[in-house]
């Protein structure tokens, strides 16, 4: 019982104190699992169980809330990022992989790939709004910064659907290479890279005129073709670089946003997944699902500064500044 | 007694129909969404196959392509095979690789290192294209079986139900095939692992002797 008590002492304690760093909340898919890594330190703080496979994850406007797609049991579970508790649970549809939230923070956006349908869920009552049916095997999501308009991309269809945010109705389809993964907007809004895993490319697509504008391409001396497998997408707002996260090449490419040109590759750890931006944009990091373990990036100097080993394949990640 | 082996019989037979359905598919690569269209198809696992781990996706030191390698050196050819196996707990081998480095006393160059994480990487490769081709035989067998089951579903399906011991045998035979067929599919997930267990080992080591170039 003391010991207990103790021990909550201390772990509140911990949670009191971390308020004022930087949290980095990573989903390890087979873990089941959330890692807590202090920004500060990067020392690993906690790991907390959470529902099976958990894959995409978003934090609320606030910060308040970290919303986590628990894939294999059909739910979105939420923490509470002080506490690091799990407080609730949404409606996600059936196995939601990624998810995306407005910029208001009202609305999430789930991808469900089994079904065949977005799932937008209303934030504030925790309750399914709607469900749009896309194309097969729905996989990548993004939001416009202003919030009109949600891009889904299908694995199958190798589409990339623009879904107006008020009607729920497909505006657009834009053709892609094969099994698109992931979509990001830039941050004007003008330009939205999605990224084909077997295609390896990413296709850089005119937001207005909904054509493909660029079509960017990896070739890394001495690895494989089949290696570089394009997923995570990160641009900085600003414009001037992307960063692509290239799978089982396990490099991250650095691309001048401007000129549309790989500028460096970047080997991080094994099977790079997803990626995100501290909210300065000066740091950036990467899941690697086979080395179990995150890298920290330095945005201006474009240099691997660290690893830091998480829980069992780590999947997706988000940064929160105090 | 007979109603109830009957139902029994049938609830058997529905889910060998289902297994075999799921069976062939599976074996024909159409039920993993996640494997490569136009893969090898013999491939079975949710990873993409990579048949070779390229220096390139784990090394960034000197290109390994353009290294010598030393001449007859024993020590370090055994050296290279303890790095390599998967008996040798990688914290052992990590241990191993800063022994090396600091017997060499200042004589670790990075070609040096470079070549004994080609000399690893080839006997790792070696290790994990066995392991490759044991997935492929396995997939192999198991699409065999799907079809026998298939097939014999389908004889059952056509057979004169008055010739019990026939018709037993028949059953018999096919429940048996199908035991062995669920008992193997339960491993794939262990079997698909052990290529990239190599793979991470790969990583780790080179990692380990990256951090003695600086």
């Amino acid at each position: 019982m003391q010991r207990s008590l103790l021990l909550a002492t201390a772990l509140t304690a911990l949670a009191a104190s971390h308020a004022d760093a930087r949290t980095i909340f990573v989903s390890n898919e087979k873990g089941n699992s959330i890692s807590i890594v202090d920004g500060d330190t990067l020392e690993l703080l906690k790991e907390v169980p959470v529902g099976q496979r958990p894959r995409g994850i978003v934090l609320g406007k606030d910060g308040k809330h970290l919303y986590i797609c628990a894939s294999d049991d059909d739910t979105i579970e939420i923490m509470d990022t002080s506490s690091f508790e799990i407080v609730g649970t949404m409606p996600s549809g059936p196995d939601p992989e990624l998810m995306v939230i407005s910029p208001d923070g009202s609305t999430i956006y789930v991808a469900n790939e089994d079904d065949n349908l977005v799932t937008v869920v209303d934030v504030a009552s925790a309750s399914i709004k709607s469900e749009i049916p896309v194309g097969v095997e729905p996989e990548g999501m993004a939001v416009s910064p202003d919030g009109k308009t949600v891009v889904n991309t299908s694995e199958t269809t190798n589409m990339a659907h623009f879904i107006d945010a008020e009607s729920h109705e497909i505006t657009g389809n834009v053709l892609v290479d094969q099994r698109p993964r992931f979509a990001s907007f830039s941050a004007d809004g003008g330009e939205v890279w999605v990224s084909s895993e077997i295609g390896g490319t990413v296709s850089v697509i005119d937001s207005e005129k909904r054509e493909v504008t660029h079509r960017i391409t990896f070739a890394i001396p001495g690895v494989p073709d089949e290696a570089i497998q394009p997923v995570g997408i990160s641009i900085l707002d600003d414009h001037s670089k992307a960063y692509v996260a290239l799978g089982p090449s396990n490099r991250i490419a650095v691309i001048d946003a401007q000129t549309y040109d790989v500028i460096d590759y970047l080997l991080v750890g094994q099977r790079v997944w997803q990626l995100a931006f501290s909210p300065d944009q000066k740091t950036l990091y990467s899941t690697n699902g086979v080395s179990n373990d995150i890298s920290v990036i330095d945005v201006d100097a474009d240099k691997v500064l660290k690893s830091v080993a998480v829980g069992r394949f780590p999947w997706g990640v988000v940064v929160l500044d105090p | 007694m007979t109603g109830a082996t009957g139902m029994a019989g049938s609830r058997t037979l529905s889910r060998c129909l289902l297994l075999a359905a799921v069976a062939s598919m599976m074996w024909s690569g159409q039920v993993s969404a996640q494997a490569a269209p136009a893969a090898d198809p013999d491939w079975p696992c949710v990873q993409r196959l990579l048949p070779e781990i390229a220096g390139g996706m784990v090394w960034a030191g000197p290109p390994l392509d353009q290294v010598e390698m030393p001449d007859s050196d024993r020590e370090f050819d055994a050296l290279a095979r303890e790095l390599a196996a998967r008996r040798v707990p990688i914290e052992q081998a990590e241990q191993d690789i800063d022994a090396y480095v600091q017997a060499l006393n200042g004589q670790a160059t990075p070609e040096r290192l470079a070549a004994l994480f080609k000399a690893t990487l080839a006997i790792i490769n070696d290790d994990r294209s066995s392991i490759i081709n044991g997935i492929k035989k396995f997939s192999k067998g198991q699409r065999t079986l799907a079809e026998k089951i298939n097939a014999k579903n389908q004889e059952i399906e056509g057979m004169d139900r008055s010739d019990v011991l026939a018709h037993d045998a028949a059953v018999a035979e096919r429940d048996w095939d199908v035991r062995i067929f669920d008992d193997r599919r339960h491993s794939l997930t262990y079997l698909c692992e052990q290529p990239v267990l190599l793979e991470q080992r790969a990583f780790t080591l080179a990692r380990a002797l990256a951090s003695h170039l600086e």
